[in-house]
């Protein structure tokens, strides 16, 4: 444990979907951990189950979704057991998120100014103090503060632009600036930038990266892409098939990597130099009747008999670093 | 400073470009065209009746012996009635009736229609199951038939009529809305705003309402053709307007003991009712046209 008590605390959360095929144990009892103004960035690949996390921490799961056990601590509250209502006062002020993909992620039919304005006067509009149309220039100013710190071109014109008329990296910075505006502890970025220009992805990401550093906030990046993770955080949590295999501080997980999978992930990188990567063989297992113990052990270049009995657990293999495979029984044994 | 300021001068300059864009897919169906002419002119018809009309007072019950069954001609052009009042001035006066009923009756609709649709679409439950399961009987009965059955449980007069039709029509509007709630709530700015903390109300009212206006004013403009014509149909059934308002379908049901001979007294209300359920038809698809291209390009993104 940490001294200082973490801002957001995921304690064995499980989750379920309910399928047609049956139930689906989509998240198998993860740990993860943010303190304040860290960032950390969860990484594995598609459909190991990081996006469910990411929406069970804003509370957004699917109807069909069912969390089976766990606690998500945030700032000492276990979010679990709020209300829908009161869930939804904590998103936008304290938990924001900034979405995947700019062109779908804004409502076409409002301009820029019209959303941010929304999204601050949603709460105090209409206040008592404050006369409606005083609350809006009020707005309108801090739209436009925001709009310059994510540093769209011509943030008071963009005020009156639609959606479709950015482009696809203004309407990435339009949706980080919907999700600082109200100044959140917590932002989740959901593969941010995936969907622009790789030259544009990494300024946007560099300037995000800057940004919630300078304001103290705590990231949570969701990405398949260890160089994005690399770029923008401190930790990095190796997702798979629902659980978590390593977690390692950024620098020393591209130095050496302890989990078989996070080996493989990091093999897998194409570089300029030599030869494509080789990739994993295989591919992520079925959720709805997994591997017995280890998830990873089908695919595994090391497997060996324990790891179809015995499910590794996560274990402090070296400081402020752990790992859930047999391979490294830990420093005790 | 001088740049933001040619910016939003540039800006104001596209948002006009933008309309007469759409104005000039508007205009290349002649039909819409039509449509748009024939509706002008109605309304501008119905808003200045007492002063074009030829005889105003002919609307109400005015009674002239000396000037019965006066075929077409020059001085009364579509001529006159069994009690000798002119035609022309009682159609006139009978398109302030059909178009304040049909925007009274669509204005119901819509009010009651709407937010059951987004209520139904947006939440599930066992409530929004109610509200479509309801809507479906509703929409089992032919309209006509539920109209019939409203007004002749209630007094047959004007506003009744008005009451019976919105009492059948709200639930074409709850359909519409709900399957395009459907659609929408699955688009990712819906979640994005739940994101940042929008309510449930917020996300439909605010969120998704103003995505589908474009589908539900197609339908209104359509909708008008139609319930002109079941009021007039009520009307010619003795259930609507009654004598001497100068309805069209009153008139009609005056005018039909005189046919053949007298053709004149049913025909021209008819051809009022046939013009006006046709021009708010052709308008009703060239907005479609407009709309349909807008919402491609919305969606499309670029």
């Amino acid at each position: 444990m940490r001294p200082v008590e973490p801002l957001l605390a995921v304690r064995n959360l499980t989750i379920d979907f309910h399928l047609f095929e049956g139930r689906a144990q989509v998240i198998n009892g993860i740990d993860l951990e943010i303190a304040r103004g860290e960032s950390v960035a969860l990484v594995g690949e598609t459909g190991c189950g990081k996006s469910v996390t990411a929406k069970a921490i804003l509370g957004l799961l699917p109807p069909n979704a069912e969390v089976v056990s766990g606690r998500i601590l945030f700032a000492g509250r276990d979010l679990l057991t709020l209300s829908p209502g009161e869930f939804q006062q904590l998103r936008g002020r304290r938990i924001a998120m900034i979405f995947q993909d700019p062109s779908t992620a804004l409502n076409p039919v409002f301009t820029v100014g019209e959303q941010l304005q929304d999204v601050l006067l949603q709460r105090d509009g209409g206040g008592r103090t404050w006369s409606r149309t005083r609350a809006r220039r009020a707005a309108r100013g801090r739209c436009v503060e925001m709009l310059r710190v994510v540093r769209l071109p011509d943030p008071e014109g963009s005020l009156a632009r639609y959606p479709a008329e950015l482009s696809g990296g203004m309407r990435q910075r339009v949706l980080i600036a919907l999700a600082l505006i109200q100044n959140p502890e917590l932002v989740i970025a959901d593969e941010p930038g995936t969907a622009l220009d790789v030259s544009i992805q990494d300024q946007i990401l560099l300037e995000l990266r800057d940004l919630v550093r300078t304001r103290g906030t705590s990231m949570l990046y969701i990405t398949h892409n260890l160089g994005v993770a690399r770029m923008v955080s401190d930790r990095i949590y190796v997702m798979y098939a629902g659980e978590i295999a390593e977690i390692a501080p950024t620098q020393r997980l591209f130095t050496g990597q302890l989990h078989p999978y996070a080996q493989g992930l990091l093999a897998a990188i194409p570089r300029l130099t030599g030869t494509i990567g080789e990739g994993i063989e295989g591919r992520i297992p079925d959720y709805v009747t997994p591997p017995p113990a280890c998830r990873f052990e089908p695919r595994c270049p090391f497997r060996m008999a324990v790891c179809r009995e015995v499910r590794p657990l996560l274990i402090e293999a070296e400081p402020d670093r752990s790992v859930a495979c047999h391979l490294h029984p830990g420093p005790k044994t | 400073m001088a740049g933001v300021a040619t910016m939003t001068r540039h800006l104001g300059a596209t948002r006009r470009e933008e309309w007469r864009r759409a104005w000039h897919r508007f205009r290349a169906s002649t039909l819409s065209l039509v449509g748009l002419g024939i509706i002008l002119l109605m309304a501008g018809a119905a808003a200045l009746a007492p002063l074009i009309a030829p005889h105003p007072d002919h609307a109400g019950a005015f009674v002239d012996f000396t000037h019965t069954f006066r075929p077409p001609s020059r001085a009364y052009l579509f001529g006159t009635d069994d009690i000798g009042r002119d035609i022309l001035s009682r159609v006139i006066f009978g398109a302030r009736i059909s178009l304040s009923i049909g925007s009274v009756v669509l204005a119901i609709a819509l009010l009651i229609g709407v937010p059951l649709g987004l209520i139904a679409g947006y939440w599930t439950g066992w409530w929004s199951s109610l509200i479509m399961r309801v809507t479906d009987v509703f929409l089992a009965i032919p309209s006509i038939v539920l109209a019939l059955a409203v007004t002749a449980v209630l007094k047959p007069n004007l506003t009744n009529a008005m009451i019976a039709i919105a009492f059948t029509w709200w639930p074409w509007y709850t359909r519409l809305v709900y399957g395009e709630v459907l659609s929408v709530k699955q688009e990712v700015f819906v979640e994005a705003s739940r994101s940042v903390g929008a309510s449930p109300w917020r996300v439909t009212f605010r969120e998704i309402l103003p995505n589908i206006w474009s589908p539900v004013i197609v339908k209104l403009t359509l909708d008008m053709g139609f319930v002109i014509l079941v009021e007039t149909g009520l009307s010619f059934l003795g259930l609507g307007a009654q004598p001497p308002t100068p309805a069209w379908g009153t008139m009609i049901a005056e005018g039909r003991i005189y046919l053949p001979g007298n053709w004149w007294l049913a025909t021209f209300p008819g051809l009022a009712i046939f013009v006006t359920v046709l021009g708010f038809n052709l308008l009703g698809d060239g907005l479609r046209d407009v709309f349909d291209v807008q919402i491609e390009q919305w969606r499309g993104g670029a």
